[in-house]
């Protein structure tokens, strides 16, 4: 976030809104990093992964480009970082008004995985903790390229591992565990 | 010669010749490393992974290779898989799955930090940059 906030402070000449859209389930956590951080923009909490299912993605981060008439004008799945290439440079262009198209190799979001995603959701707001995992593990098991569901489950079984701090050597490993082999 | 036209990221059924699906196709640029047989208008940079386009869209004509489960067109019984195999005769059924450039961005009424609704709609007739990530 003080990424963007730098970029946008540095950029001030363009012309464009930005939403941030935050998705977390144990948003408690995200509203905590905000209070460290001072930001000019809105930060919105997507706790039942709407924006995934309405725009398709499995992943974050990713980026749109929306014009006045409400059209998609630039979309960045994955590997959106407003600090580094190719993002920032396509972001850029694409404010310009060029035509650009971001690389992906992203895979759309399974619909049997995503009913099970909902109903752990679901389950997390009553309380029930190990029902949610449960359906998250079977929704993870249709749906294997799906990073939402999987960082979700480790998000919520091992908080620790990802604040403060994330720990990716951890991620590498469970992977391994998990017996994860990109298609 | 076979004709698929490619806009977005789709999804497409192959359909063999008596209307039956003979496979499942994901028509997302990356997954499938492409050889061009024939285009018009289109052309297709191959590098590991990553397409490019050009402006304009129309029909390609192609060969696939790659990541790709398809039942043969002629004989339903012999499945292919990570292999090159040119399609024959198959029309597709077309879905779009992930939106792109062109696509409605579609409305959504979520709270911020200070627990207000914020929609995309607030901000009809300005550009928006919307940005998803995570804590994790």
């Amino acid at each position: 976030m003080p990424v963007w906030q730098s970029f946008l402070e540095e950029r001030s000449d363009l012309d464009a809104r930005f939403i941030a859209v935050a998705l977390d389930a144990v948003h408690e956590r995200v509203r905590r990093l905000l209070e460290a951080q001072q930001v000019s923009f809105p930060v919105l909490i997507d706790k039942e992964n709407a924006l995934g299912e309405a725009y398709g993605f499995t992943a974050v981060p990713n980026a749109f480009l929306i014009d006045e008439e409400g059209i998609i004008r630039y979309a960045r799945y994955g590997d959106f970082s407003i600090g580094r290439d190719p993002a920032r440079s396509e972001l850029l262009a694409a404010l310009t008004g060029e035509e650009v198209y971001a690389a992906s190799s992203m895979s759309p979001p399974n619909p049997e995985a995503r009913r099970l995603f909902k109903e752990g959701q679901e389950a997390l707001e009553r309380g029930e903790r190990d029902a949610a995992l449960e359906l998250w593990r079977r929704a993870r098991d249709l749906d294997p390229d799906n990073w939402i569901i999987r960082k979700q489950i480790w998000a919520v079984e091992h908080p620790e591992l990802f604040y403060p701090e994330i720990d990716t050597g951890w991620q590498k490993e469970q992977l391994r565990r998990e017996g994860y082999a990109r298609r | 010669m076979l004709e698929l036209s490619l806009a977005g990221r789709e999804e497409a059924t192959a359909l063999g010749v008596d209307g039956e699906s003979v496979g499942e196709l994901r028509a997302i640029p990356a997954v499938f490393r492409f050889s061009v047989i024939r285009t018009r208008s289109w052309r297709w940079g191959a590098r590991q992974g990553c397409t490019r386009r050009s402006r304009s869209r129309s029909l390609l004509a192609l060969q696939l290779h790659g990541h790709l489960t398809m039942r043969d067109a002629v004989d339903p019984r012999v499945e292919h898989r990570h292999g090159c195999y040119p399609l024959r005769s198959a029309t597709f059924r077309k879905r779009r799955i992930m939106l792109g450039p062109g696509d409605p961005a579609p409305d959504f009424a979520l709270p911020d930090q200070g627990g207000r609704t914020v929609s995309l709609s607030d901000f009809r007739g300005q550009t928006v940059i919307l940005f998803n990530f995570s804590s994790w």
